[in-house]
């Protein structure tokens, strides 16, 4: 067996996080929902996205939306446990929501419907409801034993086991476990239990048929196992906190989504062989494509891509999609 | 979008958003609360787990080293 010290995790003197992939491969050891749901959905897409860094381009008013939305709420809940009257906490949300979108560019107004809703003013708008709606939450914030409210929480936990040894060199020694990291929006008390709850913002109904497809999901998966390591405590599952946007405006609904002991050891049996798998991609650098996945959650983004010989496929990912940094599990929020 | 609401008045009426005073920030909200969906679904009370969860067991075999950061 090699020995060497494991890869250092911190960001560097820039800030910049480190790569989650073992040096000079592409055999990635640290991994979240994001990456780990694209390898599992088609290693195609998986190559796309994360080797490559290809995005759609109407993506980022995706990601900005999302990522206010729930920094807002965050910090209101921040507020709010540190002991903060209703309506202060929310001035000062807003306030600091005003501040944060300063540069937000609206989308045009007849860019796709679940594109279009995503404007500055709804964005507010869906945090201030967001806000009354739960003026009278039954969902607590859980405030752990270090006496802080368990909000806004990133985490990393290693496994018992790493990339294998056939891809471990003389030259390339390094014995690095595999991470799982992310991000927790919020543990919360419900009744006499513990959930995570994560914000989701949609433009389609969000009816029991929408909250079904995270019983069988890979991030509330994830996140009841993380919300357990986290807190030394039995988390039953997560709450789904959705908001659907609307011409009219935000309409809100929650679904809870458990996972029972025995799931989640399956869950991890199952990681390792994932892993596993993605790592002989990785060192045969082939990424075969899922062609049965193509079609889920409304058609795959590189669902054309495919559709096109081999060798003219570069072409039109460069001029349909953009090239940005790599997605980093590592990179904290 | 609602073109005479106090929130796009801040936008146009300010150019340094962060002048904003607390009033502009409450006349906000006040009117968004009058605004608000009258359908908006409440809060579901909880369903019942499928199975009780305690990971106590699980965890040594998940994790040997936790790490956990706030902003």
């Amino acid at each position: 067996m090699l020995e060497a010290p494991l890869l250092d995790e911190q960001p560097n003197e820039d800030g910049e996080a480190p790569s989650p992939f073992l040096p000079g491969t592409t055999i990635q050891y640290a991994w979240d929902s994001t990456s780990l749901g694209w390898a599992k959905t088609c290693p195609r897409l998986y190559y796309y996205n994360m080797i490559c860094g290809y995005r759609p381009k109407e993506e980022s008013v995706h990601l900005r939306f999302g990522r206010e939305y729930q920094a807002a709420l965050e910090l209101f809940d921040r507020f709010r446990a540190e002991g903060m009257d209703h309506t202060s906490a929310q001035v000062r949300t807003v306030r600091y929501l005003l501040k944060a979108t300063a540069d937000y560019v609206d989308p045009h107004p007849e860019a796709k419907r679940s594109v279009m809703l995503k404007t500055k003013h709804n964005l507010v708008q869906a945090v201030i409801h967001h806000i009354e709606h739960y003026r009278d939450d039954k969902a607590q914030t859980h405030i752990m034993a270090n006496g802080q409210p368990a909000v806004e929480l990133s985490f990393r936990f290693q496994l018992d086991y790493g990339p294998g040894e056939a891809t471990r060199t003389q030259e390339n020694p390094i014995l690095q476990p595999y991470l799982l990291c992310g991000h927790l929006d919020r543990v919360v008390t419900f009744g006499d239990d513990l959930f995570v709850m994560d914000h989701k913002t949609t433009a389609s109904t969000i009816g029991s048929y929408y909250f079904e497809r995270y019983n069988q999901d890979n991030q509330m998966t994830l996140y009841t196992i993380a919300g357990q390591v986290v807190l030394h405590s039995p988390v039953k599952g997560v709450i789904v906190d959705a908001v659907q946007l609307m011409v009219k405006g935000p309409a809100f609904d929650r679904g809870f989504t458990f996972r029972s002991e025995d799931r989640l050891e399956e869950w991890m049996d199952d990681l390792r062989v994932h892993l596993r798998t993605f790592e002989d991609y990785a060192a045969a650098d082939y990424w075969p494509q899922n062609d049965t996945a193509c079609d889920k959650f409304g058609g795959c983004r590189f669902r054309e891509i495919c559709g096109r010989a081999p060798n003219v496929r570069h072409h039109f990912l460069d001029s349909d999609f953009v090239q940005e940094e790599r997605w980093n599990p590592l990179k904290t929020r | 979008m609602i073109q005479d609401d106090p929130l796009t008045e801040l936008w146009l009426r300010l150019d340094d958003i962060g002048d904003a005073t607390d009033d502009d920030i409450l006349t906000i909200i006040q009117y968004e609360r009058k605004h608000r969906l009258s359908g908006a679904k409440a809060v579901k009370d909880k369903p019942e787990p499928e199975a009780p969860t305690s990971l106590r067991e699980l965890l040594p075999t998940v994790a040997s080293k936790v790490i956990i950061r706030r902003r």
